[in-house]
């Protein structure tokens, strides 16, 4: 019941600011007064040289490379399937009816548990990863794709039908751009997952890829290169995240 | 007509089940990696012995506690910041941007802080499972009807009143959906931490059976913990249905 | 009972909308037991004067008096409102709903049910008080947070456009009953309405207001007797009212509707 007041968007903003600088604050507090050992939380100035030294090896992206081509086999493997599984009960209604409260349901269960079972069937070596990805990933688009396709304003389709479309152009023309926002929710929630499930695989087992440098780091002690290894995770993470949220903003604005 | 559908939902499960026996036994997949069913559940009674059961409470006393403080957390501070407008636009950004930073990559530091013991499980699962909470109550919250909160105060509600007879029965379905989602981001960083410092609890036995080479047991032990799972969650989803019940539209859950 | 003082309302201005001027120079009396009608073109500031009635704001300057003394906050014990989107609560029940007005007033528990299916009954919709308001059609959610309105007996009740959301045969019937239920409960009602029909049906006096910024054009007085019947609404003197406040009204309605007001870009503020 307050109206808005543009002295609280500043004060806001202002908090923000304090926040941010707080916690810059504090971490270097805490590394020069050795309240948490360096070998946990590195020195700010510690942390850019190493980054920057990080970035400037050209194993650095090599690791890259490793991840990023585990995450983009799991992707597509999640999208291939996850797409046509989410098509086919999103369009013919008994499947939809039938698998719906399965995917749901299996959509809860801690997938991370599989991983020890992708590690014994396909080894150490990426397989391994992309599979678990692609487990991880696959859900969030079959079960959009599901839901878009399936929520489709009766109208769009009526109008469709008395038009004289068929089935194959209801589904090209109607039902898919129509639904075509969620599904890219779904791809963009699949990305991130699936980035991050490859992460956490190399992290618990793997001789490669971004997350295995940063569990080594950690366990060498250098605390410095493991936050360092941390912050590309992270950077990739947004450069997926961000970029198709982009798209799907772009995608709104269009619409 | 809902009944027969479950049925052969029933029945499709039990036939993939049937598919996977067969393939195990006919060799056509190989059974020293996919232990048949019937294996699976023969492994079951290895899992019930003394060290797997202890092992099974320590990581239930792990989620409990994280999701008690996630819980508690999540909700205590997402009522504040969905009340009110000036900590809305000063902490949900905040908020956010926490949450859009993967804390599994953190996962390793803090194992490295807090040790191995049962802490740094709780505190990790705990920093996953509080944001789906923080969020959904915050979104729960601000979409409490101003008029509904405006008819209250002309008939005399107190600032009390409207937030318990008000606020707390509208936003009580999101806070439901909030502590659902973050059920299930609890117990996945409880499992994660385990994994990966695999000393304690069911991580440690599902890192054993894959080194040792037992594929049923870990099969065993995927299921059990997939069956209990998918038995809470469905049950959280019926009370979220319950609650939600008078609502006239369907709302999003938040940080899924 | 309710005065307004050469009440001037000016909204702060917003971004490069400046300020409103709602409402200016308004100077009215609404007499005890009368039923007053505020009408006038969208943007005309009557849902304003209501709130400023309610005690849900403040004038900008002036004057707003309720039984003498003046409205810096709602006064539940002595005015009860009815909003146009019903604001029943979705969780509650029927029953639940006129309950949840006498808890915030604190009417002992033993006396909330009684009470509330006494104003159910009053409003003829005791069969569903176990219902939700999900259930129910526009006109029957209305009936209830009228009587819920009512159980609070108050001197005073505020209308605001309470029959907007309602298609034209639920407007009439209901009409019907709160000229009914007018005649028997002897309240001072002001409402608030677009409807030119509904104006002259239920009211005694009513205000014909102008455009933005809103000022009282003329009070019109009607001269027929409570309750209201079916009858008056064929009647010479209805048609005549009637008439005559289309036509103060017909440019006014013009200009808000097409856009012509100044400031009237802004959203609609009754």
């Amino acid at each position: 019941m307050s109206t808005w007041r543009p002295g609280g968007a500043l004060a806001a903003s202002a908090i923000q600011g304090a926040a941010l600088l707080a916690v810059v604050a504090v971490w270097h507090l805490a590394t020069v007064e050795r309240w948490v050992s360096p070998l946990i939380l590195p020195d700010l100035g510690r942390l850019a040289a190493t980054l920057v030294a990080l970035l400037a090896r050209p194993e650095t992206y090599h690791h890259v490379g490793v991840t990023a081509y585990e995450f983009g086999a799991a992707l597509l493997f999640a999208l291939s399937v996850g797409l046509a599984v989410g098509i086919v009960a999103g369009t013919v209604r008994y499947v939809g009816d039938l698998i719906e409260p399965v995917l749901l349901a299996l959509y809860a269960i801690p997938i991370v548990m599989a991983f020890p079972l992708c590690i014994l069937f396909l080894g150490i070596g990426s397989a391994s990863k992309i599979a678990f990805g692609a487990l991880y990933a696959f859900f969030p688009v079959a079960i959009h794709t599901l839901k878009g396709l399936r929520h489709v304003d009766r109208g769009f389709i009526r109008a469709a039908v008395s038009m004289g479309a068929g089935p194959r152009l209801l589904l090209l023309r109607v039902l898919i751009p129509a639904a075509f926002p969620v599904i890219l929710t779904g791809v963009r929630l699949a990305a991130v997952l699936g980035l991050l499930s490859v992460v956490a695989g190399e992290m618990l087992g793997a001789l490669e890829g971004v997350g295995q440098m940063l569990t080594r780091s950690v366990e060498a002690l250098v605390s410095a290169e493991a936050f360092a290894w941390i912050l590309i995770t992270i950077m990739m993470v947004t450069l997926v995240g961000g970029t198709l949220s982009w798209v799907e903003r772009r995608l709104e604005r269009a619409r | 007509m809902s009944r027969s559908i479950a049925w052969d939902r029933a029945v499709l499960i039990l036939a993939g089940l049937a598919v996977w026996e067969a393939a195990a036994r006919l060799r056509w997949l190989d059974p020293d990696f996919f232990s048949p069913p019937t294996k699976v559940v023969g492994a079951m009674a290895d899992l019930a012995t003394p060290p797997v059961l202890a092992a099974a409470r320590l990581t239930a006393t792990e989620v409990a506690v994280a999701f008690a403080l996630a819980a508690a957390v999540g909700v205590g501070l997402g009522l504040m910041i969905g009340l009110f407008p000036f900590a809305y636009r000063t902490f949900r950004p905040i908020v956010l941007l926490l949450f859009s930073v993967p804390k599994m990559v953190m996962l390793p530091l803090f194992i490295l802080f807090f040790g191995i013991g049962l802490t740094s499980k709780a505190v990790f699962a705990f920093s996953l499972g509080v944001f789906p909470v923080l969020l959904n109550v915050i979104a729960g919250t601000r979409m409490v009807d101003r008029t509904l909160v405006t008819a209250a105060y002309c008939m005399g509600a107190s600032q009390l009143g409207i937030f318990a007879k008000v606020v707390l029965p509208a936003a009580l379905p999101s806070v439901i959906t909030g502590l659902r989602v973050g059920m299930t981001q609890t117990v996945l960083g409880v499992l994660l931490a385990e994994l990966y410092a695999a000393n304690t609890g069911l991580g440690y036995y599902v890192s054993l059976y894959s080194q040792s080479f037992k594929p049923a047991q870990l099969f065993a032990l995927f299921f059990l913990v997939a069956a209990l799972s998918i038995v809470v969650n469905e049950a959280l989803r019926a009370i979220e249905r319950r609650a939600g019940r008078w609502r006239e539209e369907e709302v999003e859950a938040e940080g899924a | 009972m309710i005065q307004f003082k050469d009440v001037g309302v000016t909204y702060a201005g917003e971004g490069a909308l400046g300020a409103v001027e709602a409402l200016r120079g308004v100077t009215l009396t609404i007499e005890r037991g009368e039923l007053f009608s505020l009408i006038g073109p969208s943007g005309c500031g009557k849902s304003t004067l209501l709130n400023l009635a309610a005690g849900l704001r403040g004038p900008t300057t002036g004057v707003v008096t309720v039984g003498g003394q003046p409205m810096p906050r709602p006064r539940p014990d002595t005015i009860a409102v009815v909003f146009q989107d019903y604001s029943l609560f979705p969780w509650r029940t029927v029953v639940g709903n006129i309950e949840a007005g006498l808890e915030f007033r604190g009417v002992p528990r033993a006396e909330r049910r009684d009470r509330a299916m006494r104003y159910l009954r009053m409003v003829g919709l005791e069969a569903f008080a176990g219902a939700v308001p999900r259930q129910l059609s526009g006109g029957m959610k209305q009936r209830v947070a009228i009587a819920r309105s009512l159980s609070l007996e108050t001197p005073v009740l505020l209308m605001d456009e309470p029959f907007g959301a309602l298609d034209e045969q639920t407007r009439m019937v209901l009409g019907e009953e709160v000229s009914q239920i007018f005649a028997q409960t002897q309240k001072t009602i002001l409402l608030v309405t677009h409807s030119l029909a509904e104006a002259v049906f239920l009211s005694d006096r009513i205000a014909v207001m102008s455009g933005r910024p809103g000022r009282i054009r003329e009070v019109i007085q009607v001269d027929a007797p409570h309750p209201r019947t079916p009858e008056f609404m064929t009647s010479k003197l209805f048609h005549d009212l009637r008439d005559h406040i289309f036509r103060l009204l017909h440019d006014e309605m013009r200009a808000s509707v097409l856009g012509l007001h100044r400031g009237a870009r802004a959203e609609d503020r009754g």
